[in-house]
């Protein structure tokens, strides 16, 4: 599924913040990337769906054997890549209804399908809103524009519920939800959980593992994984922080 | 006297017999057009159109209802500058439509176009608004060659009374579009004008409203959408006589290749004016290197107690809103035109617009960005 490897990176401005991953994800895994600020966690998110403003120095990333880094952001999410985002974008006037159906029409028609028209896709979308607890008023208001933080996240959870993708990355999903919110975000996400999908989750804090239970866990410190294991590794970093990891 | 600016295509003018009132042809004749040195023309350069041979035609007027238009028995010169002296001196014949006092009409649409190909047209246009009425105007101005038309239009609101008036100009061809609106406003009368500017080689459009009278409000927006080597200026002209009175103009430019567009907004805030608001907001997006838009607002305020804006950016698309879209397939060229789209949308917000116009504009605007019917907004 997702090969990463000896990925080096960094800003444009010759920072350089990714020293050297490695990373392979199997069909169905879930992957947790944890570390501290400024570990190069987001970067990692970033380089992967394609935003500008980064270098990639050396490594490679491919996703079903297919190579990242020479397609387009959105050839990538064609090719099944999809990144929940940690600030997803306001977009004044622009329906998060046409929004939707665009990119899920532009994903069918690569694919070969027929595009869905208005009323079918409007039955697909109110199903998968539903579940979601996402009513027609915030699909008819522009895209995140006026949502809260729970709102946000789980629009991007829908997002990601009629994407249907191959690989998601997770960046930061709990931040700014309260335990309520978190709770609707991470149901929706395990109920997307299937033996031919995996989920690279990214985050600062234990606790969204324990809605989003991973089966690897690694720590990410000065652009490196130092250390990998299951979902123990979380526990025992709430436990004792990440300093002893950045002293490795 | 044969230099003034414009003097060749006077004198053509006047050999083909279509100068009706010699009195303002002879003070044109004297003044000429203005040239590029007048500050109110420093974006605009009539030079081309002045040496075409235009052969003058009436008005065509399409309306979709019946009964509306009349025309227009007292076809006085109104202010203006020289194309309102060419007007006057052609004598074109106009359109008059009234609202009634107390009337609520539902939207009302009509066309207007040239008699014959490549003419000449002139009109001068009424439009009155009665006493507590309530309308909304959709004139689409269109040609499909190179024809000139030029309107003055003077409207009245009575006290109370409503115009929602949205003006399309699209052509077809190379043609030239000149209107002027002169518009007096009544106690808590309100005239909400919308231009929408497509196509066309040259269009210049001018709005200017007297608020008279307290509680007025005037709207005049525009959404401009520029190509090829199409030129627009729009030109705005609030003059806040009254007090307690209130303006807006809401001004979205898009222009592309070598296109040019201009906007000269004026607000005048007189003496004894007091509590006045007035905001102006122009904003252009430029998708190219050679394209040009110019913005010149113009405030003169002399009274004390006046909150009055304006802002003016230039600028591309967000570069984070085009990730985002990207990010989940939508093609570059699709992620840019939704936000084009959603960009010309936003003078729409200012004005209350009924649903079938909305949807017609809205098309216009798809049509114009080649995404005709694509992102049509849904219904849920």
């Amino acid at each position: 599924m997702l090969d990463i490897k000896g990925l080096q990176a960094g800003l444009e401005d010759g920072t350089e913040i990714l020293k050297g991953i490695n990373l392979s994800i199997g069909a169905g895994e879930v992957h947790a990337i944890m570390g501290p600020n400024g570990s190069g966690k987001s970067t990692t998110a970033n380089i992967l769906s394609g935003k500008s403003g980064y270098d990639v120095t050396a490594g490679s990333a491919t996703l079903d054997g297919a190579d990242l880094f020479e397609m387009e952001p959105e050839e990538r999410a064609h090719a099944g890549l999809f990144q929940a985002f940690q600030y997803p974008v306001e977009i004044p006037g622009v329906q998060a209804s046409t929004f939707l159906q665009t990119a899920v029409n532009a994903k069918r028609k690569v694919a070969g399908l027929p595009e869905l028209d208005a009323l079918a896709f409007v039955r697909e979308l109110r199903a998968k809103a539903k579940q979601l607890g996402i009513g027609n008023d915030m699909l008819k208001r522009a895209v995140n524009v006026g949502f809260s933080g729970g709102e946000k996240k789980r629009f991007e959870t829908l997002q990601m519920a009629l994407l249907e993708p191959r690989l998601a990355v997770l960046d930061e999903t709990d931040s700014g939800l309260d335990v309520d919110a978190l709770r609707v975000v991470a149901e929706g996400v395990n109920a997307l959980r299937s033996p031919d999908r995996s989920f690279l989750v990214i985050t600062h804090y234990q606790r969204l593992l324990d809605y989003i239970v991973p089966d690897y866990v690694h720590i990410l410190s000065d652009g490196k994984i130092v250390k990998s294991g299951d979902k123990s590794l979380a526990l025992e970093v709430e436990q004792s922080g990440y300093a002893e990891f950045e002293a490795a | 006297m044969t230099d003034v600016f414009g003097a060749e295509f006077l004198d053509r003018l006047h050999s083909s017999g279509a100068v009706k009132n010699p009195a303002p042809f002879e003070a044109l004749r004297t003044t000429g057009f203005p040239n590029r040195r007048v500050e109110a023309w420093r974006y605009t350069d009539l030079a081309s159109q002045l040496s075409q041979s235009l052969t003058p035609a009436g008005l065509r007027i399409n309306q979709e209802q019946s009964g509306l238009f009349g025309p227009n028995p007292s076809a006085d010169a109104v202010e203006g500058d020289a194309l309102s002296l060419l007007n006057a001196a052609v004598g074109g014949e106009g359109f008059l439509f009234e609202v009634p006092a107390g009337a609520k009409l539902k939207p009302v649409f009509a066309r207007f176009g040239p008699m014959a190909p490549n003419a000449l047209v002139n009109a001068t246009n009424r439009i009155s608004v009665g006493e507590g009425a309530q309308a909304v105007l959709v004139e689409r101005w269109g040609q499909t060659d190179d024809s000139w038309m030029n309107s003055d239009t003077a409207i009245d609101v009575a006290d109370g009374g409503h115009l929602i008036r949205v003006i399309l100009v699209e052509d077809g061809g190379n043609g030239t579009q000149t209107h002027r609106t002169f518009t007096a406003l009544g106690e808590n009368a309100r005239y909400d004008a919308l231009v929408v500017t497509l196509g066309g080689g040259l269009h210049r459009i001018e709005q200017h409203a007297d608020i008279n009278k307290p509680g007025a409000h005037a709207g005049l927006s525009a959404i401009v959408l520029k190509k090829g080597k199409e030129h627009s200026d729009f030109v705005t002209n609030v003059r806040h006589l009254a007090e307690d009175t209130t303006s807006d103009q809401q001004v979205r430019t898009v222009v592309d290749d070598e296109a040019t567009a201009v906007f000269q907004g004026g607000i005048k805030v007189a003496q004894d004016s007091q509590r006045i608001e007035g905001d102006q907001l122009s904003r252009a997006l430029m998708l190219s290197d050679r394209a040009q838009a110019f913005t010149k607002p113009e405030l003169e305020i002399y009274a004390d107690d006046v909150k009055c804006s304006h802002g003016a950016t230039v600028g591309d698309l967000d570069a984070e809103a085009l990730f985002y879209m990207r990010a989940r397939g939508i093609d570059d060229a699709a992620a840019r035109a939704l936000l084009i789209l959603a960009f010309a949308r936003e003078p729409f917000d200012a004005l209350d617009l009924p649903e079938q116009v909305q949807t017609m504009l809205d098309g216009k605007i798809q049509e114009w960005l080649g995404v005709a019917g694509r992102f049509d907004e849904m219904v849920l």
